[in-house]
């Protein structure tokens, strides 16, 4: 699956007006090359994908009760997990995703939905 | 038989209040709640917000830790109250700007309110609430076999800071790292806990809790900055304001209290332990139902603060 998303950002192809690609031909090289590089800052994974990959990141926590595992899920109410468990549930997100959270961001990571939208908004997660 | 509240309200034994030195522990297990009756008891103690986040958390034991986490915060400040009897249910609380949970004194009369501070923290097998009086207080419990999914030096080179991750290092017992390792979370979250800013005012790896020498229980806090001037060279700056103390509670958990010495007094921290007993129940057991009454008043301890100086 990630193998298959990694894939498709590499072969991703944008399609540009003919106005632009005209001009595009009339930049020097170093231009052209610092807009590839923005769209692969750009690159974002997709959200469904990454709710799927916290939820297994989750359910595989020894304490956790994977039934009660569900994009929904609250990690103190729902699940029972205390601070230094939810501060395991972001390192295994970090190792997960190759990035390293913040801890201001980390902290505010308290369910599976807002860790979702974190690492779906960022562009560093692979 | 509906028994009124306000009887066994009567019977909430009052507290002398802690010292300014001092921190008031009490903590409750759990697995020793037992009775149907008393959990309804308790639960009629609670503020309606406090009833409803209860039943939001999904799971009977979830619902009951919630519930007796309340009860204590409650039971327990109401019986500092020195001038007149105040019911746990009037207790109103409020949050700091970063969301810690302080005493809302605004329906009493001002002169008579002792400035209380408390602090709680819960493990699943243990609840605790430490009191004090003038200064902030932060508390933090843990099983003392709590077992982490990641490598203990892994997690600590990733969170705590370079020296304790040092001090980890050296220890080749892998049990023996993994409980120091422990004692240094809940000294930490202590800390942050009575700073009162979030984990994120001071993350994990800027400060360093090392254990006084030649003390026993006895740590020390020091923060690295960098000195900007010539040199990158990192210095320590040790803290005496913040005081620390780590305990075994109940033969099974380690607790740790942080508090702010706003005198600086310094001076070694002597820890007095009585005897180490969990506050039951404030309501006498004569209102329970008589099924009840039997099997609790079996395992019933006299309640007993447990106090660091």
């Amino acid at each position: 699956m990630a193998a298959r998303g990694a894939l498709l950002r590499y072969l991703r192809v944008n399609v540009n007006p003919t106005i632009q690609n005209r001009r595009e031909r009339a930049l020097p090289f170093t231009a052209i090359l610092r807009r590839f590089s923005e769209e692969v800052r750009g690159s974002f994974l997709d959200k469904s994908e990454v709710t799927d990959r916290v939820l297994s990141v989750v359910k595989n926590f020894q304490k956790v009760d994977p039934s009660k595992v569900s994009p929904k899920s609250h990690f103190q109410n729902d699940l029972g997990l205390d601070s230094l468990d939810t501060v395991e549930v972001v390192m295994a997100l970090e190792e997960e995703f190759g990035f390293e959270i913040p801890d201001t961001d980390a902290d505010k990571i308290h369910s599976i939905n807002l860790a979702v939208d974190f690492i779906a908004s960022h562009p560093q997660a692979k | 038989m509906q028994r009124s509240l306000s009887m066994g309200l009567t019977s909430l034994l009052p507290l002398k209040l802690p010292s300014r030195m001092e921190t008031h522990l009490w903590y409750i297990r759990p697995d020793e709640v037992k009775c149907a009756s008393l959990l309804k008891h308790y639960s009629q103690l609670l503020s309606p917000t406090e009833k409803d986040r209860v039943l939001q958390m999904r799971g009977d034991e979830l619902k009951k830790n919630a519930l007796l986490a309340r009860t204590l915060v409650r039971t327990t400040i109401a019986r500092y109250q020195t001038n007149s009897e105040v019911d746990p249910r009037s207790l109103m609380f409020k949050k700091n700007k970063y969301g810690k949970p302080e005493v809302d004194w605004q329906n009493y009369n001002n002169c008579n309110n002792p400035p209380l501070h408390f602090n709680i923290s819960h493990t699943d097998s243990l609840i605790a609430c430490g009191v004090t009086v003038h200064v902030p207080v932060g508390i933090d419990v843990e099983n003392k076999e709590r077992k982490i999914k990641h490598d203990v030096l892994a997690f600590a080179e990733r969170f705590y800071s370079a020296d304790e991750v040092k001090f980890l290092s050296t220890i080749l017992d892998p049990e023996v790292q993994r409980k120091e390792f422990i004692k240094l979370w809940t000294l930490k979250e202590a800390y942050v806990k009575a700073l009162g800013k979030g984990f994120s005012a001071a993350p994990f790896n800027t400060f360093t809790i090392q254990s006084k020498v030649g003390t026993e229980g006895c740590y020390n806090l020091c923060k690295t900055s960098e000195m900007t001037i010539s040199s990158l060279e990192k210095t320590e700056k040790c803290y005496e304001e913040w005081r620390f103390a780590l305990l075994e509670l109940a033969d099974s958990h380690y607790g740790a209290i942080c508090t702010e010495d706003d005198q600086a007094g310094g001076g070694a921290i002597s820890i007095d332990i009585d005897t180490e007993e969990s506050i039951y129940s404030v309501i006498s057991s004569s209102h329970l139902s008589p099924s009840c009454r039997w099997s609790y008043e079996g395992d019933y301890p006299k309640n007993h603060p447990f106090r660091r100086r």
